[in-house]
């Protein structure tokens, strides 16, 4: 029985255990697949992992035109099949999560497939188990729902457009649908409390 | 006479730092492995349980291990890639001794008689005294026990000390004053079961990222969070209340909450009549810290500290946890007492979810402290100047005793003395001053003046590259023995291969040099089981006692609490339950803390407070860290971290090169705007050697009880020399981790 | 870091969508075979237009049949029926909306002279050096181009005999000639470095074939750490390349044992008509999808005009394949609006920060309230 991951960025440290724990996954080969970014360094220590959703209906696969995407009976949606692979790049320009990240010196798009290896047989992906944070949370929804005071959420709106996914993020009870924000640049994210209170030091 | 022997790029070239990337044979020929070995991460205190993958007789890889309780398997970025420390082509291999141009190899016999030969007749012609022992908090119980009945029975010198002098000191001295014991007073579990986390000093995010789950888990059941740092540090970010407490200021606002938590009525009378004294004087000397007349000092609004002491005051159950950031100070002891005060005078303690904590940095910074590798402690945390305490020692180790020697100078003192040329042979076992001790070109002057150095390491270290003799060690997964973690639970770790090479086991290089000091009958041990089992005899009835515990003990429940008095006793994971403290009258201490300014205040000539630190993906002087590829990747290199209003009035951009300097040195570093500081103080990172140490702007400026140098205040000013340069591209497979320095 | 010479690569030996096409899952059907994939005919125009010219050069080749040797008479009938299916999946794959794009692209180089050579000089590089494998892994690379080219050589010397297309007479006492579409060749020494390699092609092939395999085999097995679904996907094709190759080594070594060579040569024959037939339906239907690279190329050019990501302005894409992708996604009801414009960590960026605001707003201070769970 393969599991969900539930992501709550808010949590994340950004210690980059992840990022260190995805490439010693078995299938990796030494490749980490996941993301971890600075939203915005200059303001605020905030970071974000990001692994594949998993979508429902995957963008990525949708417009592959190799058909090196695949996915599983238990919808894992995987990395690209190698010998497929031509190293267009389609795959990232249509994912709205900005997930799969193309190889452009060994034409090769690899992006994050839950640890198949793992999850496969039962283990916990690798970024789940060693998160130290919470951010990354592998598991059942009913399991995460018991910990957190936040409820899991897998369908988006990216403007019109809905998407549903096999990952959670989590958000306050009661977040149906979590909405991106149209347009460019990251939603105009105010100060956190703690940065507000950074602003009122005496000096 | 020990200026460097071939140039720095020389050594490089020979003995790293290279990094590592990949297991032995690379990634692709992994495959299946031949054992997974239970034990625990090398690095910090927390000593995160893992399963290293062991094949082909090497460490090739890690697996969590989420049935170890305290970690669940979870893991910062350096216990995930620990592993590829091992196989290292820096691994020192075989004895090395000094010539003209470089090291040699040397055999074992000849090395370690050299050792003896050297070190006896500097003592003949400049007493006992005239030669010191630093030994280190990373290494096992067993281990530490062994450096302290070495430097003292084989060695007969009193200057033993440890780099724990860097870390722990401050918060141990503060804990026997206040408590008669040095030891977190709660188990981690009631981190999560806690109404209310007070953080002060404690960068837990990227120093003890483990941490992090417990304040978690607590927060998920509603508890809150309040941090005092300069820095907005990730964990601070969510807060419920954030103080940016002006660098070294922090008795002053833990004096102002404590006052506001009185005036709130929120003291707990019965309890500090029934279990404490000295309150009295504590309430008179916090009588005149209101918050608003401290807050321009500490650098925070007074309805903020209002805000803290409500806070503290209507939480049922509190955790109040610190680290570095109070401890390297001056004052280290007085801030922690402060704390402690404002613990103890609401009754937070001894029951569950409810307690206190500092968060110990090294690997056995607990343990390594108690088994007596300290200048003025012997085994079992005992007092070295008490005559009962040294009757009892010198009685189990069946020697009169005289000759144990008196308390000897701490590890800072014993660099100075070295550089008055009094200190003239060192023997040094995982300790790299030339990184981690304040005023980094004093420390290297220091060393170079020494007649005889012998260091016991793994890698050649940047002191190591000053040594006359090198003796290969063992890492840490090359032998058995016994940690203290964070919290007090002795762990066991498990040798997962053999030293490579003609390296040895520590603890047999001490046994054998032992034997040539003449002092043989003492060191005739079969192995670390045989000098744990010493130690915890010795241990018996003093306060860290570890009598009862066994290695089996420690298999069977995961690791055992000391004090642990006698075989049936399972540990004892919370301290001073039903208010019973470990002084003789049972009672726990206050101490009236009276604000002192720091050491270097800031002025017109450096007018910046410069507050020093680590980044999650290093370790200390990053010996280690800095050899693994990925760790290395994360961060190559030092920065200053500058507020962008800072950066702005000194015309400086993100990315820019600019120039540190203060009183002792000058760097030349990237400036990082971040608006995540306080405008008024800079902050670098200290885990390199050289032209890129952050101690070579810190100053030699000791807490007067504890001896631990004030890293977290010194005074600067910076100057832009350079628009951006690019940012530091990519690393290349085993490249020379460092560029030259001088 | 660029630091991508591991040998094992993502994902490649998780086999989990079992044994091409027989387990379609939920994607392949939407993009591999869009409504009624079988019943477009376009596809089966094109394989029937190859089959008869194919047949058609056949009888002309062969000089209707004059130089054809009936022995290989099953070969031939096996690579008639390949031909379909191989010209019907190609046709089909390639005319697929995603896939049409790249093979319009490759399809313009090639007709545009001032392309040609650049496109010709890729083809090298990617299909004949196949230098993309070589900067994945080294050792892989080997020893694909050992399997690789072993495979090509073989068909590229038993295909025109099985045609008739090529066949040697005596020519002298010590020399051969070549004939070639009935018309004569190249004349050479029996005992000559020609000869030598004209009639030892094959055994040199099937040696390069069976290293090729054995690596991946061994490799594969290797790796084995978890428990996997099944690996028949990958390894089905290698084993019957090694059959293949192993039994055809065996032809000329059975020369003096009638029995022998019968078996090995009917072994031989059958393993080399499941090889032609599944060729489009198993592993190595990627030699179908890897010419589409050539159009990538052409669609990527350093001078074809690439768009800035609308918010941190780093590189982003080519406007023109930026547009395909944002068609394609119209087209299937994907969401395209809302991020075609920035780049894959600004759309992480902002996914993360909806997130934490949303949550962040969830830890406003609860002054007094008491903690509503135990751990346990």
């Amino acid at each position: 029985m393969i599991h969900d991951l539930f992501i709550d960025a808010n949590r994340c440290i950004g210690c980059r255990a992840c990022v260190e724990a995805c490439s010693e996954c078995p299938s990796h080969g030494g490749q980490s697949m996941i993301h971890l970014d600075f939203l915005d360094r200059t303001q605020t220590v905030q970071t974000a992992p990001t692994v594949c959703m998993h979508c429902v209906d995957p963008s990525c696969a949708a417009v592959c035109p190799a058909d090196a995407i695949k996915i599983d009976d238990n919808g894992v949606v995987m990395t690209a099949m190698p010998e497929r692979c031509i190293g267009c790049g389609n795959c990232s320009l249509a994912c709205p999560f900005g997930v799969p990240q193309l190889h452009v010196e060994i034409d090769l798009m690899m992006k994050c497939d839950l640890c198949y290896d793992r999850t496969s047989a039962g283990l916990k992906p690798m970024c789940a188990t060693v998160c130290p944070s919470g951010a990354l949370y592998y598991g059942t929804r009913d399991e995460i729902e018991d910990l957190r005071r936040t409820r899991a959420t897998n369908t988006f709106a990216f403007g019109d457009a809905a998407v549903s996914t096999r990952n959670h993020l989590m958000a306050p009870a009661g977040t149906a649908s979590i909405h991106i924000h149209d347009g460019a640049g990251h939603s105009g994210r105010g100060l956190s409390r703690a940065e507000q209170q950074l602003g009122e030091a005496l000096c | 006479m020990a200026t460097l022997s071939a140039t720095v790029d020389e050594l490089i070239e020979a003995y790293g730092p290279h990094l590592s990337f990949e297991p032995p044979g690379g990634f692709a020929n992994r495959g299946a492995v031949d054992r997974r070995v239970e034990t625990h991460c090398c690095f910090c205190g927390q000593q995160c349980g893992v399963k290293l993958l062991v094949k082909d007789e090497k460490v090739v890889g890690v697996e969590p291990w989420e049935e170890f309780p305290f970690n669940r398997g979870k893991l910062c970025p350096k216990g995930v890639k620990r592993y590829l420390q091992n196989n290292h082509r820096d691994r020192l291999l075989h004895p090395l001794v000094r010539t003209g141009r470089g090291f040699a190899r040397i055999p074992w016999d000849e090395a370690l008689d050299l050792v003896a030969e050297r070190f006896e007749r500097l003592q003949r012609a400049h007493g006992r005294d005239s030669v010191a022992v630093l030994s280190g908090a990373s290494l096992t119980n067993e281990k530490a026990y062994l450096m302290g009945k070495f430097a003292r029975l084989a060695v007969g010198t009193r200057h033993i000390d440890y780099n724990g002098r860097l870390c722990m000191v401050a918060a141990g001295a503060a804990n026997l004053k206040a408590f008669g014991i040095d030891r977190a007073a709660n188990p981690w579990a009631d981190i999560a079961a806690t109404d209310l986390i007070l953080v002060v000093g404690a960068n837990v995010s990227e120093c003890s990222p483990i941490t992090t789950d417990y304040i978690w888990r607590a927060r998920d059941r509603g508890a809150r969070l309040i941090v005092i740092d300069p820095r907005l540090t990730p964990i601070a970010r969510t807060s419920d209340l954030y103080l940016p407490v002006r660098p070294g200021r922090d008795s002053a606002l833990m004096n102002a909450i404590l006052h506001e938590v009185v005036r709130l009525g929120g003291v707990d009378h019965e309890f500090i009549a029934q279990h404490t004294s000295g309150f009295e004087e504590l309430q008179r000397t916090i009588a005149h810290y209101a918050p608003e007349s401290v807050a321009q000092e500490v650098g925070i609004p007074a309805r903020r500290i209002v805000e803290a002491a409500q806070m503290w005051v209507q939480a049922p159950r509190t955790m109040l946890l610190h680290a570095r950031g109070i401890e390297h100070h001056t004052k280290g002891v007085e801030n922690v007492l402060s704390c402690i005060n404002l613990v103890l005078a609401t009754g937070k303690i001894g029951k569950p979810g409810c307690g206190y904590a500092t968060i110990t940095g090294q690997g056995n910074g607990q343990g390594a402290r108690e088994q007596g590798q300290r200048c003025n402690q012997l085994p079992g945390a005992r007092d070295v100047e008490n005559p009962q305490h040294r009757a009892v020692v010198a009685e189990r180790w069946g020697v009169p005793e005289s000759r144990i020697p008196a308390k000897g100078a701490s590890a800072p003192e014993i660099i100075e003395m070295s550089h008055r040329g009094e200190i003239r042979g060192l023997l040094s076992m995982c300790f790299n001053p030339l990184v981690s001790l304040p005023d980094a070109s004093f420390t290297r002057a220091a060393l170079e003046r020494l007649d005889f150095y012998v260091a016991i390491d793994f890698f050649l270290s940047e002191t190591a590259r000053h040594a006359d003799l090198v003796l290969p060690g063992s890492l840490q997964e090359e032998d058995e023995g016994t940690v203290t973690n964070v919290e007090g639970r002795v762990l066991r770790l498990r040798k997962a291969v053999e030293p490579p090479g003609e390296a040895r086991p520590d603890w047999q290089i001490i046994c054998d040099l032992a034997r040539r000091f003449g002092a043989g009958e003492h060191f005739a041990f079969s192995g670390p089981a045989a000098v744990f089992d010493e130690l915890r005899r010795l241990s018996a009835g003093a306060v860290a006692d570890y009598s009862g515990i066994t290695y089996d003990k420690i298999d069977r429940q995961m690791g055992v609490f000391w004090p642990c008095p006698d075989d049936d006793h399972p540990g004892t994971p919370r301290l001073f339950e039903g208010g019973r403290f470990a002084h003789a009258d049972g009672r726990a201490r206050f101490h009236a803390v009276e604000y002192r300014p720091p050491a270097e205040e800031v002025d017109a000539e450096y007018p910046i407070i410069l507050t020093t630190g680590r980044v999650v993906s290093q370790f200390l002087s990053g010996t280690q860290t800095r050899r693994i590829g990925p760790l290395v990747a994360h961060q190559p290199e030092p920065f200053v971290e500058m507020h962008p209003r800072l950066a702005a009035k000194l015309d400086v951009a993100d990315g820019d090169r600019v120039r540190v300097v203060s009183r002792r040195g000058v760097l030349v570093l990237t400036a990082q705007v971040v608006a995540t500081i306080r405008p008024d103080t800079v902050f670098i990172p200290y885990h390199w050697p050289g032209e890129r140490s952050a101690n070579r702007l810190t100053l030699r400026a000791y807490d007067p009880i504890a001896k631990i140098p004030e890293f977290k205040v010194s005074a600067v000013r910076i100057e832009k020399i350079a628009a951006h340069a690019g940012r530091t591209g990519a690393l290349p497979r085993f490249a020379a981790a460092e560029a030259s320095e001088p | 870091m660029s630091r991508l010479s591991m040998d094992r690569l993502p994902g490649e030996n998780v086999a989990t969508v079992g044994a091409f096409p027989a387990s379609l899952t939920g994607a392949e059907r939407a993009t591999v075979a869009p409504r009624g994939a079988v019943l477009n005919l376009l596809p089966w125009r094109d394989a029937t237009i190859a089959t008869l010219l194919l047949i058609a050069a056949i009888a002309v080749g062969s000089g209707f049949f004059a130089s054809f040797d009936p022995a290989l008479l099953g070969y031939c009938a096996a690579t008639l029926v390949a031909s379909v299916a191989v010209v019907w999946r190609l046709s089909a794959f390639w005319r697929r909306p995603a896939s049409a794009f790249y093979a319009r692209a490759l399809l313009a180089a090639l007709l545009q002279p001032s392309d040609l050579l650049r496109t010709l000089s890729a083809a090298g590089c990617d299909l004949g050096a196949q230098n993309f494998i070589r900067r994945r892994s080294a050792i892989r690379w080997a020893a694909h181009l050992l399997l690789s080219l072993g495979t090509l050589t073989s068909f590229a010397i038993t295909v025109p005999l099985v045609f008739g297309w090529m066949h040697f007479v005596a020519d002298g006492e010590r020399s051969f000639r070549m004939i070639v579409f009935n018309l004569p060749a190249v004349r050479f020494d029996v005992g000559g470095a020609f000869a030598w390699c004209i009639f030892h092609g094959l055994i040199l092939a099937a040696v390069a074939v069976t290293l090729g395999a054995l690596y991946f085999l061994v490799a594969r097995l290797r790796r084995r750490t978890l428990p996997e679904v099944t690996a028949s996907f990958a390894i089905a094709p290698l084993l019957l390349l090694l059959f293949i190759a192993l039994s055809g080594l065996a032809l000329p070594a059975t020369r003096g044992w009638p029995f022998g060579f019968r078996v090995a040569a009917l072994a031989h024959e059958a393993s080399v008509i499941v090889l032609l037939v599944a060729l489009p339906f198993s592993k190595l239907n990627h030699l179908l999808v890897r010419p589409l690279q050539l159009g990538v190329r052409a669609v990527r050019r350093d001078d074809a005009a690439w768009r800035a990501c609308a918010s941190c302005a780093s590189r982003l894409a080519p406007t023109a394949q930026q547009h395909a992708v944002a068609d394609l996604l119209e087209r299937r009801g994907l969401p395209v609006a809302s991020h075609w414009r920035l780049c894959p960590q600004c759309r992480r960026k902002r996914v993360a920060a909806t997130q934490a605001s949303l949550v962040g707003a969830s830890f406003q201070p609860r002054l007094g309230a008491g903690c509503d769970r135990e751990v346990a």
